[in-house]
């Protein structure tokens, strides 16, 4: 199989893969995976005022699923928290170039960044960095 | 160094340098031009080289050269034995024997013989791909009339006892044959000792070229099958077509070559595959696919947990390796051979073939274990913990 420049750049340089280094902010994670564990997604951020300060993720899986898990995080570093309900997957797919059948595997990102997204939104606001968003 | 290292040759071999020289000779001299059938002097010339070649590929497998029919590849020569040879002797039987692991181009033949209302046993093997005689004589039946076994298996390299099948064979009084693309010129091969009866042969898999193989038939006891093609006498009409000459040609030199080098090559070859073992072996929890012992001196294949299949094959651009079968590579599909042999499906995903040829070096095997540790451990540390 023939890979896009896009997906070697990312597979070969993941950005923002590992975990989150200290800072101040709420912190928030989300997993995603297969029945089997053949593939699995975390996502690990920060937020702070409402923005997403510095995101994280580990993945095991195709190249697509780390290649696209890297671009995500690129695209959501920044961002109002909000974009963590946004579906994303459709939109890295054609970014990547994927072929049709990985576009399952990469709905784990959707998937993962849900969780995130549920986190935030049952966050309990009694925390000193809450009071400080 | 050059890069990627190749180490894929029970896929195909580098064409050895003498027998493209040959080769490129031929395809620009009068008998190579000439039909080695046509009655005039060019094709005469033709004709006594092929001729020559077929002495050359007969005497690896220590087997009369009249007995050597040519094809296009293993994949032919394993179809014309096993279904000729079956529509021949339909009369005589309509039940076969083979392994679960076979290569396809068997497993597909016996599968069309299905179609045509033979019945075909596939004898399993047990966890490390080896097939037991027993258990082929155990699936014998009084209408069998073949029984076909791979000799190295193509992609874990486990050596089966094909004396012990043949004899038992020789006693029940069904044809054996073997498909030998793998072991030829790096296991001794003796037709007459190892009571064979049908032989595969491939060239491109023994430093010769694509395109080019060969069957053996034992001329008393297996004198006549089937055709599957239609059209001019050659190759005592088993095989019409006009032969190529260069390739024949060049396959006869890559024969003579290997017969050479039978006992310089394969130990030489087999400390290479160990050296890889010894330095893969420290990547924690990697698993051998196959024996310890008894495999075909070139191959190692091996299933790595805690990477994903096609994520380790991208990140070792660097070495040509297969993932399983090249057979079945374009699949996605996990191999079956190593799924038969208990592998998960994520193991049996991410498994690694390395097959060595002559022309690899130490160093080239020590660059390859470094590249699947560095792999590995970059994987692995991307990978979120279980849950």
């Amino acid at each position: 199989m023939r890979y896009p420049a896009l997906l070697l750049e990312h597979f070969d340089r993941p950005r923002n893969a590992g975990d989150l280094p200290p800072g101040a902010g709420r912190e928030l994670q989300g997993r995603a995976g297969s029945a089997a564990g053949r593939d699995r997604v975390q996502f690990s951020l920060r937020v702070t005022g409402g923005r997403i300060a510095a995101i994280r993720f580990r993945a095991l899986g195709p190249p697509w699923l780390i290649a696209a898990c890297s671009l995500a995080t690129e695209r959501l570093q920044g961002q109002p928290v909000a974009a963590l309900g946004r579906p994303l997957a459709a939109e890295l797919a054609a970014a990547l170039a994927a072929p049709p059948e990985q576009l399952g595997i990469l709905l784990r990102i959707d998937d993962a960044l849900r969780n995130c997204w549920q986190a935030w939104e049952n966050r309990s606001l009694d925390g000193p960095q809450d009071r400080a968003e | 160094m050059n890069t990627p290292v190749y180490l894929d040759n029970a896929a195909s071999t580098p064409v050895d340098p003498a027998v493209a020289a040959l080769m490129q000779r031929l395809l620009q001299s009068p008998e190579g031009t000439a039909n080695p059938s046509a009655g005039h002097a060019a094709g005469r010339a033709a004709a006594a080289v092929i001729e020559q070649a077929r002495r050359e590929v007969a005497a690896l497998i220590h087997a009369d050269p009249g007995e050597i029919v040519f094809t296009s590849g293993a994949t032919e020569s394993d179809n014309l034995a096993i279904i000729g040879a079956a529509r021949f002797r339909r009369r005589f039987g309509r039940h076969l024997v083979t392994s679960a692991i076979e290569h396809p181009a068997v497993l597909e033949s016996c599968r069309a013989l299905e179609a045509e209302g033979f019945q075909v046993s596939y004898v399993a093997p047990d966890d490390r791909g080896r097939v037991a005689a027993a258990d082929i004589a155990a699936a014998l039946r009084p209408d069998t009339i073949l029984v076909s076994l791979l000799h190295a298996h193509n992609e874990i390299g486990v050596v089966q006892d094909i004396a012990a099948v043949g004899a038992l064979c020789r006693r029940h009084g069904a044809l054996f044959h073997v498909d030998a693309a793998q072991s030829a010129g790096r296991l001794p091969l003796d037709v007459r000792a190892q009571c064979i009866d049908l032989l595969s042969l491939s060239a491109h898999k023994l430093h010769g070229p694509k395109g080019i193989g060969a069957l053996f038939l034992d001329r008393e006891r297996c004198r006549r099958v089937t055709p599957l093609l239609h059209g001019g006498g050659q190759e005592r009409g088993l095989r019409p077509g006009t032969l190529p000459t260069h390739q024949v040609a060049g396959m006869g030199r890559a024969f003579a070559l290997a017969a050479q080098r039978l006992n310089e090559d394969p130990p030489r070859i087999a400390g290479l595959r160990d050296r890889l073992w010894r330095r893969l072996a420290t990547i924690p929890g990697i698993l051998l696919n196959g024996p310890e012992q008894g495999r075909v001196c070139h191959i190692l294949n091996v299933s790595i947990p805690g990477v994903d299949g096609e994520s380790l094959r991208l990140a070792l651009r660097e070495l040509a390796v297969a993932g399983g079968s090249a057979c079945t590579a374009e699949t996605g599909e996990p191999s079956p051979v190593l799924r038969r042999l208990g592998r998960s499906e994520p193991l049996a995903l991410a498994s690694l073939r390395f097959s060595i040829g002559r022309q690899n070096t130490e160093q080239e095997i020590d660059f390859a274990a470094e590249c699947v540790h560095a792999a590995v451990e970059r994987l692995r540390a991307l990978a979120p913990a279980e849950a």
